[in-house]
């Protein structure tokens, strides 16, 4: 058999086959084997390329296109913002900025600048507490599996999420580009706050005493899945390559790459409440105040996202987590950082009223 | 079927500098040839998915790549070839090449059509075929007639010389011959193929039309 093929398959037609090329046999004998052989091939390869017509799986493709390129501008925002903070006052709202944050911080001054090295250390024990969450969440089965990647989107956070997170990202003038927040100003901000400590208030008892994020017991809410999710938040905010692992990890949480930024708000700030539910949303407020104080370089991606995730689960634990304390850190930050971040505490907290 | 490189080249540039148009038009030429490489790997059910891992790494590193359309349908490959053997590890199975061809066969019945049928069959069958064959010569006739390498970059995606992968796609070619041969069934199939694409072309469309309504509302 081998033998018979190799008289009319030979290297040059293997090559015309393999190039797409219809194969020239003479032979008529051969020509039909050769034909046969061709249609196989044929039918192997797709369809020729359409314009038209969206593919299985174009969709989740495009939105990590945007979300890649959004972080890319995020890095590149985070950057111009050094250098503002380095030279003139940061008056210049970057390219990346959601709304009145930027306008926010200048108007202070040189005010935030002084936050800064707190805002790490918030930003560190929030990773922590997210851990916890993390672990929670996964625990309960609410995270999605590597497999579910482009298809699930369990938690109800992410699904909130989803609609804003790149939106903000482009990053509009401050004026406009803070829509959700609703322009805030920072009075309104602290009202809100406290709007939402009430929600919380309700239910919670023990909540976090303390407003300090970091003052969380990090440890009772340890967890390993938890920790590298919070380790690669940390990392995708700062805007490091995350390798492949990382990413997937990251991504398969947040239930999707577009959602990444609000997921990671949601979490990193989840840390804030202190309580291991938070993961759940609940205390969206509280957290998405710090949430933005932390990335200080304010990744609008982050600050629209948590919200929507307040909201929906807010509706179960969002009355549990309430605690005094954050209360007061919330006001406080959003006031001195920016408006933006006072606009959707807001929203976090009225979901979690109404459940 | 590969004259619009040059095409796909200035569509991967401008994806590059952020156009997403250009990264759709960039996905739809692209990603059929993927499925089908992919599908060779890992086997229908999972192949779709193991190509939307790939797709989301290629999004976020487009912006690292250099080079034109042939360039760029290997770097493609490569990664999608990764994320198969990553699924494939994670799975604790064998490559679906050599194996289970009733994986194969499932998807005619849910065409609707005779007609759909038939393609579906015969792309079925020919990929039954491509699963008999050893994993190197499938890889390298895959590579070269679903993805559209050539040798080189065919030989670039699976890390060997290109000797070695032209070869492995000559004797790939053979052995499909002699199937072809000594499968009387599976030709069968293969003659009822239409022969012009158009009708293929419409068929695919709307089955991944159907395909993306389900996905959207689970999304929701």
């Amino acid at each position: 058999m081998a033998d018979e093929q190799d008289r009319w398959l030979d290297r040059g037609t293997a090559e015309r086959l393999l190039n797409g090329e219809p194969p020239e046999a003479a032979d008529p004998a051969t020509r039909d084997q050769a034909e046969r052989l061709a249609g196989t091939l044929r039918a192997l390869s797709g369809p020729p390329p359409s314009a038209d017509g969206e593919l299985p799986g174009e969709a989740a493709a495009l939105a990590a296109f945007r979300a890649s390129r959004a972080e890319r501008q995020v890095r590149a925002g985070a950057d111009r913002d050094t250098a503002h903070h380095a030279g003139t006052k940061a008056s210049g709202p970057g390219p990346v900025r959601v709304g009145a944050a930027r306008g926010d911080r200048s108007g202070t001054a040189d005010g935030p600048r002084p936050w800064r090295p707190l805002r790490l250390g918030l930003a560190a024990a929030l990773v922590a507490g997210m851990v916890g969450g993390a672990a929670v969440l996964a625990g309960a089965g609410v995270l999605p599996t590597p497999s579910d990647e482009t298809r699930s989107g369990p938690a109800a956070s992410v699904t909130a999420t989803a609609t804003h997170p790149e939106r903000p990202l482009p990053s509009s003038p401050p004026g406009d580009g803070g829509a959700t927040p609703g322009g805030a100003h920072s009075e309104s901000a602290a009202g809100r706050g406290e709007d939402g400590s009430d929600a919380r208030g309700d239910g919670d008892a023990d909540a976090p005493g303390k407003p300090g994020p970091d003052a969380g017991d990090p440890a009772a809410r340890s967890g390993r899945g938890g920790k590298l999710i919070a380790s690669a938040c940390r990392a995708w905010r700062e805007g490091k390559q995350l390798n492949g692992e990382r990413k997937r990890l990251l991504e398969n949480a947040a239930g999707g790459p577009s959602r990444v930024g609000g997921y990671c708000a949601h979490a990193l700030s989840a840390e804030d409440t202190k309580d291991t539910k938070d993961t759940n949303g609940a205390g969206g407020a509280e957290r998405t105040g710090e949430a933005k104080d932390t990335d200080d370089t304010g990744s609008g991606a982050g600050n629209g996202t948590g919200e929507g995730t307040g909201k929906d689960q807010g509706g179960d634990d969002g009355k549990g987590n309430g605690s005094g304390g954050s209360e007061g850190q919330g006001q406080g930050r959003d006031r001195g950082a920016d408006k933006g971040g006072s606009g959707q505490p807001d929203h976090g907290n009225a979901p979690g009223n109404r459940p | 079927m590969l004259g619009d490189d040059a095409e796909l080249t200035a569509a991967v540039r401008a994806a590059q500098d952020g156009d997403e148009t250009a990264f759709r038009t960039v996905y739809r030429a692209v990603h059929p040839r993927l499925l089908g490489y992919v599908r060779t790997l890992v086997g229908e059910p999972d192949a779709e998915d193991v190509t939307s891992e790939a797709w989301l790494q290629i999004a976020r590193d487009l912006e690292r790549f250099t080079g034109d359309a042939d360039r760029f349908r290997g770097w493609a490959a490569r990664i999608a070839r990764n994320r198969a053997l990553d699924h494939i590890r994670m799975r604790g199975r064998r490559p679906a090449i050599g194996g289970d061809e009733t994986e194969l066969t499932g998807r005619a019945a849910e065409s609707d059509t005779a007609g759909e049928a038939i393609e579906a069959l015969a792309t079925d069958g020919a990929f039954s075929l491509i699963s008999r064959l050893p994993q190197d010569q499938a890889e390298a006739v895959v590579l070269r007639v679903v993805v559209g390498l050539d040798a080189k970059s065919a030989a670039e995606t699976l890390g060997k010389r290109p000797g070695a992968v032209r070869t492995a796609a000559h004797r790939g070619l053979k052995r499909l011959a002699e199937l072809l041969g000594d499968d009387p069934e599976s030709a069968g199939v293969l003659d009822a193929l239409p022969p012009q694409r158009e009708p293929r072309r419409r068929t695919v469309r709307s089955a991944s039309v159907t395909q993306m309504r389900t996905r959207t509302q689970k999304d929701m």
